[in-house]
């Protein structure tokens, strides 16, 4: 059978859920019925199944006795609660939770034109954006549409086991961060865990490393062929989406987007974005401070706008020796497809920038990725490196 | 809530909706011969109103009914018609009235308890709908067996459900759904009167429930069975039978369905044997709830809070009490000394009055129990639900028992019927 399209096997439980509320039992009943069928491994849409059918069995099971006519009836097994063991109990729970997620992200959609702050200034070549609420077990995906940010999808997800917040390897959490797509790996190449395919994220990014954290490999992947969509919390802290949504997604990101993670997300309201937008542009400030001092070769200013911890990818040379190389006798550095992300933890406010330098000097744009710490009221450039050279 | 939409010949198949809740629909007739012969005359008028009442023309079609049951007060499809205007003209009070009449004069007629239900549940009074409506399928104990098998095919179909969401293995797939075979049909009491057609609404509505997609191998096992058993219009026992047969075809052990033979089991019980494969024709409402139930699964999954009604005890009530406690008792003693073997204790529980349902003599019948109960190495009776209404020196014992002897293991609804002699409670009837 052909598998849903993305979200559509979703969309249907919870028509179902909402006949349910119209106390339409039947058409409920039928409907998640069909979806059973056609999507066996949607565990979720077999509880509501399940629910139906027992609810509709409990109006019965007290069927008055019969005035004539006679029964036989082979006696039932002794009753035994199969809900009894703890395993079994948790995955009711889970599943449960995963539902209510689900009917709570599709009441609770963002206005629209709402986004998340962190997103407030994406360069129109940045085509997606991805941010993900795992309160809600929830990724939206934003179109951007001439700088502006339209959610263009919603799709359930799963994170760690033990939840948010990753600090080391094995802690089965599911990092907060900035992070931005890597490879995609399709599912071929994967054990078949993964589903249909994965999409890395550069975890531990410049900004985790400097906060010691640690662990590797933290992909959106898809789930296992007997599991539809795993419960809210089941990963080792990976990102999983249903193999519908995640190769809609395959399909349809470009590499490098950029994906928001948090446990939950702040909505920014459409009509407070253009204000905040405003308020940001001090930040770009300090970018055109760094380009000055670059184009003119103020070693003080440049001294005095890198960290003194700065992080050395490879290890040697001083940053502004690094930069000296690509800067060499360029007076007129442009900066452009500029795109600054913001992001505070408990160890500090960062802004991440993609941008790219140009110069009449350079063969080619020179692609950054910095990541700038607040330090007092000043910022300082606490890591950069050099994409896709 | 059942959506019934009974039929006139010239009617056929026009489902009736009174109101726009989703439960209601009410029977407007029910075929002619439920009345041991309506005149061809009468049926004429009838239609005739029943035209009018379809065309929208309620308060015309009052006035006709009323005029003709002037001349024929006691017709009562018509006078049935006459509530279903009433309820149409939204004249509810006076509708609910006819209806509880002709309940109280055709207790064996299922359409009148239903539009009784559906007017309750349009009141708001859904606990009244429900006992009214239990009262439907008590006109008519395959109705009975038939709901109650849907609900165990329901029970099932959850069971598997269950297993795919939470992932259970084959050995806890323990929910074994119990499915109850109409074996036995008695021939309905009214003399003459033929069993009501089974409603062609009715019957695609519940079939269609029941087979809903199965979702599993397991649960389609059982919607086979479904279509066989519950729904159809006019299946006979030994299709029934054969139903049965082919769920042991096939995947039994999964779905958890024990289809013994029928006829391995029926002999040993202790009253009725089995009669011959007679026509059965099973009319099923389509069981929906009427009860709000919660958006979320997670509320669907919490059982209904049972309301509870306070009712005041009058002396009169007390002294019915009493009678009540006393047959229980009579009735526990009854199925003690049967387990017990003690058989002249077991056999003076019955009266002199009491007619064998086999239709042989008193002397005989006892002399065969003697036998059957004698005979057993062992015996355990065991009774539930054990519900008893008492009208003066009569009373009506209603219960489930569990009868097993040896590897014989029965379960069966009972109903025994007593009299109050010197003071004593005795059994006139036994009937499944």
């Amino acid at each position: 059978m052909k598998p849903l399209a993305a979200g559509k096997a979703e969309e249907r439980l919870l028509q179902a859920i909402e006949m349910v509320g119209q106390q339409n039992l039947d058409g409920a009943l039928k409907a998640v019925a069909a979806l059973t069928s056609e999507v066996p491994n949607f565990r979720a849409a077999h509880l509501v199944y399940a629910d139906l059918l027992r609810f509709k069995t409990g109006r019965m099971v007290s069927a008055p006795a019969p005035v004539g006519g006679m029964l036989v009836k082979h006696a039932p097994q002794p009753a035994t609660s199969v809900l009894l063991s703890p395993e079994v109990q948790d995955q009711l729970q889970g599943l449960q939770d995963e539902l209510r997620r689900r009917v709570q992200a599709a009441a609770s959609l963002p206005v629209e034109g709402s986004i998340p702050a962190e997103l407030l200034m994406l360069d129109a070549s940045v085509r997606q954006a991805m941010a993900i609420d795992a309160s809600k077990s929830r990724l939206y995906l934003f179109t951007n549409e001439g700088g502006s940010l339209r959610m263009t999808g919603n799709f359930y997800v799963s994170v760690g086991k033990l939840g948010m917040g990753k600090t080391e390897a094995g802690d089965q959490r599911t990092p907060q961060g900035v992070y931005f797509i890597g490879r995609q790996i399709p599912g071929a190449k994967l054990p078949e865990f993964y589903g249909k395919g994965a999409l890395t994220m550069n975890y531990p990014n410049d900004w985790d490393r400097l906060a010691g954290r640690s662990g590797s490999g933290i992909w959106l992947h898809g789930t296992p062929p007997d599991q539809y969509a795993r419960l809210p919390e089941a990963s080792d802290g990976c990102v999983v989406l249903s193999n519908p949504d995640l190769t809609f997604l395959m399909r349809s990101i470009d590499l490098q987007t950029p994906v928001l993670v948090r446990e939950q997300l702040q909505w920014l309201a459409p009509q407070d974005v253009a204000g905040r937008r405003k308020a940001e542009q001090s930040f770009l400030k300090v970018l055109d401070d760094w380009r000055m001092a670059w184009s003119r070769k103020d070693q003080r200013k440049l001294a005095d706008l890198y960290a003194a911890d700065f992080m050395k990818p490879e290890g040697s040379t001083s940053p502004v020796e690094r930069l000296n190389a690509y800067f060499i006798g360029a007076a007129d550095i442009a900066l452009k497809d500029l795109s600054v992300y913001s992001w505070a933890d408990a160890k500090g406010e960062l802004r991440v920038v993609n941008l790219k330098a140009s110069s009449k000097a350079f063969a080619k744009d020179l692609s950054l990725r910095q990541y700038w710490r607040k330090s007092g009221t000043h910022w300082k450039l606490f890591s950069e490196d050099v994409m896709g050279s | 809530m059942p959506i019934a939409s009974r039929v006139l010949p010239c009617l056929s198949g026009h489902a009736y909706s009174l109101f726009a809740r989703p439960l209601a629909a009410v029977i407007i007739g029910w075929g002619a011969t439920v009345h041991g012969g309506a005149a061809l005359a009468s049926q004429e008028s009838i239609n005739a109103v029943a035209k009018l009442l379809e065309q929208g023309k309620a308060t015309q079609a009052a006035r006709q009914a009323e005029s003709y049951l002037k001349q024929n007060p006691s017709d009562v499809q018509m006078r049935f018609l006459q509530g279903v205007i009433a309820a149409q003209l939204k004249q509810n009070q006076q509708a609910i009235k006819i209806f509880i009449a002709l309940t109280k004069e055709y207790p064996n007629l299922p359409e009148p308890y239903n539009n009784l239900a559906v007017l309750y549940a349009a009141e708001g009074q859904e606990r009244k709908a429900s006992e009214v409506l239990e009262q439907a399928i008590r006109t008519n104990p395959s109705y009975a067996t038939a709901h109650e098998n849907l609900g165990d095919l329901y029970a099932g179909m959850a069971s598997a459900a269950y297993s795919k969401a939470l992932q259970l293995d084959d050995k806890r797939k323990a929910i074994q759904p119990k499915l109850a075979l109409i074996t036995q049909i008695l021939p309905k009491h009214e003399e003459g009167s033929k069993p009501a057609v089974a409603d062609s609404a009715v019957v695609a509505a519940t079939s269609k429930t029941v087979a809903a997609p199965a979702a599993s191998a397991n649960a389609a096992a059982v919607s086979s069975s479904a279509k066989a058993v519950p729904g159809l219009k006019s299946a006979t026992v030994s299709a029934a039978v054969t139903a049965a047969k082919e769920i042991k075809a096939s995947d039994v052990k999964t779905v958890g369905i024990k289809t013994a033979d029928a006829k391995a089991t029926v002999p040993q019980e202790p009253v009725a044997a089995p009669a011959p494969a007679k026509t059965v024709e099973v009319r099923m409402p389509e069981p929906k709830p009427a009860a709000a139930v919660k958006s979320a699964a997670a509320a669907v999954v919490a059982d209904a809070p049972e309301r509870n009604t306070m009712k005041e005890k009058t002396a009169e009530v007390a002294a019915k009490d009493a009678a009540v406690a006393e047959v229980k008792s009579a009735v526990k003693a009854w199925a003690a000394a049967w387990q017990s073997q003690d058989v002249d204790r077991y056999l003076n529980a019955y009266s002199g009055d009491f007619k064998p349902a086999d239709g042989s003599s008193l002397a005989k019948w006892k002399e065969t129990r003697r036998e059957r109960i004698v005979g057993k190495s062992g015996i355990s009776v065991t009774l539930h639900d054990l519900q008893v209404s008492v009208d003066g020196d009569k009373a009506t014992a209603r219960f489930r028992q569990s009868y097993v002897a040896g590897a014989l293991n029965t379960r069966m609804k009972k109903t025994l019927k007593l009299q109050r002699e010197k003071g004593l409670w005795h059994i006139t009837s036994e009937g499944a």
